[in-house]
């Protein structure tokens, strides 16, 4: 490859005009030479910056301020940059990775095992550090989703008596107290509404009880298992991370399929929103496994929280089961935000046995 | 409102403007022209796989250097369908500097992250930026164009555009705020005239395309695809009234369910179809009536073959998960250069670089704040 020498054929314009001539260049260690047949042109060496390669494309030799040289004579040019005659971009190795199938094979498998493994650890890892950095306040600022919008699709305020309120409000914060001293808990009721049997975190550290949960509960250590699972939520600041994991796979997707083809932006929301719900569904097997911490140092029997599970599940099976739902008698747990009920009690009761 | 059709159709006289008559264009068309002159048809001597090897290089590098390496990504792209696309055996180049891509990139990531956080933080904010992105559009089709056109060259002479910033906000911003009180009537003249800014003020050295063709062209095509969408989209208003009404609510919500689906799909096909023929129809009118100096072009583009591509890339692309895209990439860029074919009157040697001075002197200064790529 390496040569100080060399005879490119290509074609000559001058810069000024559209005229394109073909030429000669032949360039030694001394000097290069142009030659059109009709005209002559000496340069010195320094007066040459030779284009890096890509692919098979033309390659354009720039003669300092007296026009370009064009040449297919890929091989020869590149043993002049190589051996430092002709000045060029030395983005050689950039070409060689492009030519050879071998590194490509090698790419495709690194591209997959990088994404993979940037889906299933580097983002959520990201997402943690990230979330886990900023100040508490920003958790809230950062989501819309605040009281007033869930007040939306729950069905106001709640039927339950102000004592038994405050009964399970007293309870509940005590428990926050313990576990996550400093965090803004607050306890609140309402009608389920839309929503029936629920509970939810609010980014600010809001949990709301729906009556219809407080209602399907046997007794309030279930009620207990629940908080815990919402406080989970809070202390480990989900609604954040949720917010930057899909921010980052949303312009993850953009950037890939948006190289690909008119119309490939649609292509780009499934995946995205199948990577929420698979991002969701850890968030939440995260917020079981605090539970299950808080439970045990409370002293209240894991199996509180497991039948709290099946309940609501079969609660809310009756009322939204779907024709595809009643055929495959279980959710697809792709399609969903929240894992399969029998694998959260299955880790439940995994984590028992352990003990 | 119409940038796309002015963009894809910029795009495809740039990628895509050479030589021999081919068997792909229809003889009676080109009967006329070729009479007067060298015909040049476009080629692009670009293929799929050797295009995926820079693709996948390219990805790889992005994605370890965590987005960094994608400016010269682009950069290497350019260059490689820029210098596959050859017009009377001369490639086109692209001039652009990694350097310049990565700061326009920076900053386009850092309003992308502006608009993320204000959307979920403050609204108000974020209708306000909304507000401000909309107002600064036209100044952002002109720092585009004048960037694109600046870092691209034929034979060692630039192209530049040359459009005032005054001219692209009557254009882009205040004709439009017409079409409301027009009934959508302005559309096709709105077509015009974006087309003849972008057209009208491109040159290549010193010399200046121009656009001959008037807002008759842009009805007859507008409204052949209106007449296409009442009539098909009529034909199935019709049928689903006949079939819901005065059934009882319980029968249509019935009858719907079952048949949303294919009128879902239906509708998706024809709107689809509209926007293919619209494209290509405009995008053959605006080529065949271009003119530079005595120069002109013949566009052999047609709705079906370019809905043929469209469709085929799709299914080539989600078939594969993307893996082949550079294959989509170059049928595309392959079939915009062999539909464009330079008829030329006389020498196409005779074109003269312009001075530098010539090129900023009409900037206004814009183009020296935007010397970067803001296009994504």
């Amino acid at each position: 490859m390496r040569q100080s020498a060399a005879r490119l054929t290509g074609a000559y314009s001058d810069g000024q005009s559209s005229q394109s001539l073909s030429a000669v260049l032949l360039v030694d260690a001394t000097g290069a030479r142009l030659d059109t047949g009709e005209r002559q042109i000496i340069f010195a060496l320094e007066d040459l910056a030779a284009e890096s390669r890509i692919g098979n494309t033309p390659r354009v030799i720039r003669l300092n301020g007296s026009g370009r040289f064009v040449t297919r004579d890929h091989d020869q040019l590149d043993g002049l940059v190589t051996s430092g005659v002709v000045m060029g971009e030395n983005k050689g190795w950039i070409h060689r990775l492009e030519s050879h199938w071998h590194t490509v094979l090698l790419s495709i498998f690194g591209l997959i095992l990088g994404a993979s493994a940037a889906f299933v650890w580097g983002i959520p890892a990201v997402a943690k550090v990230a979330a886990m950095a900023l100040p508490h306040d920003t958790t809230a600022a950062v989501s819309r989703l605040s009281l007033d919008a869930v007040e939306q699709i729950l069905g106001g305020d709640s039927a339950l008596d102000a004592e038994r309120q405050d009964e399970l409000r007293a309870r509940f914060l005590e428990s926050a107290d313990t576990h996550a001293p400093g965090l803004p808990v607050q306890v609140e009721f309402r009608d389920g509404g839309l929503l029936g049997a629920n509970a939810l975190a609010l980014p600010d550290g809001t949990i709301i009880f729906t009556d219809e949960l407080v209602a399907l509960a046997e007794n309030d250590n279930e009620l207990a298992g629940v908080f815990a699972h919402e406080l989970g939520h809070v202390v480990h600041r989900h609604s954040l991370r949720q917010i930057i994991q899909g921010s980052i796979i949303s312009i993850a997707a953009a950037v890939y399929f948006g190289d690909a083809t008119a119309g490939a932006s649609i292509l780009a929301a499934a995946p995205v929103w199948l990577a929420d719900m698979a991002y969701s569904r850890d968030l939440e097997l995260e917020a079981d496994d605090y539970a299950y911490e808080v439970m045990t140092s409370e002293g209240l029997a894991p199996h509180h929280f497991s039948s709290m599970l099946e309940r609501l599940t079969a609660a809310h099976y009756n009322e939204v089961e779907t024709e595809t739902e009643k055929e495959s008698g279980e959710r697809k747990d792709y399609f969903s935000s929240h894992p399969a009920t029998s694998e959260r009690i299955a880790r439940f009761e995994a984590r028992e046995r352990q003990k | 409102m119409n940038y796309p059709a002015a963009s894809a159709a910029g795009g495809a006289i740039l990628a895509g403007t050479e030589a021999q008559p081919s068997a792909t264009i229809p003889a009676a068309q080109s009967v006329q022209r070729s009479m007067s002159g060298n015909r040049h048809q476009v080629q692009f001597h670009g293929n799929g796989g050797e295009f995926f090897r820079i693709w996948i290089v390219n990805l790889v590098l992005s994605i370890l250097t965590l987005g960094i390496y994608s400016a010269w990504a682009k950069v290497r792209t350019n260059r490689y369908f820029y210098g596959n696309t050859e017009v009377a055996g001369s490639h086109f180049e692209y001039l652009a500097e990694p350097m310049q891509i990565l700061k326009g990139r920076l900053v386009a990531v850092a309003l992308f992250a502006l608009f993320g956080v204000a959307a979920e933080l403050m609204p108000e904010l974020y209708l306000l930026l909304l507000v401000g992105f909309y107002l600064a559009l036209p100044l952002i089709v002109v720092a585009s164009l004048r960037f694109a056109m600046k870092m691209t060259a034929w034979r060692g002479i630039r192209f530049s555009h040359r459009g005032s910033v005054g001219s692209a906000y009557l254009t882009f911003l205040l004709l439009p705020l017409l079409i409301p009180f027009t009934l959508l009537l302005i559309l096709p003249y709105l077509a015009l005239r974006q087309n003849q800014f972008v057209f009208n003020n491109l040159w290549f050295g010193r010399s200046c395309f121009k656009l001959n063709i008037g807002a008759g062209v842009f009805y007859k095509i507008y409204g052949i695809a209106t007449l296409i969408f009442l009539l098909v989209g009529g034909g199935l208003g019709y049928m689903v009234a006949s079939n819901i009404a005065g059934v009882g609510e319980e029968a249509a919500a019935a009858w719907s369910a079952d048949n949303m689906g294919w009128i879902l799909g239906i509708s998706y096909v024809l709107m689809s179809g509209l926007f293919t023929y619209v494209s290509a129809a405009s995008a053959r009118a605006v080529i065949n009536g271009l003119t530079i100096e005595k120069h002109g072009f013949d566009s052999t583009i047609t709705t079906p073959a370019l809905a043929w591509l469209y469709v085929s890339n799709l299914f080539l692309v989600v078939l594969t998960l993307g893996l082949a895209a550079p294959w989509a990439k170059v049928r595309m860029a392959r079939y915009h250069a062999e539909t464009t074919t330079l008829v030329a009157d006389g020498s196409i040697d005779d074109f003269v670089a312009a001075q530098q001075s010539e090129i900023s002197s009409v900037g206004e200064g814009v183009s020296d704040i935007f010397e970067v790529d803001i296009a994504l």
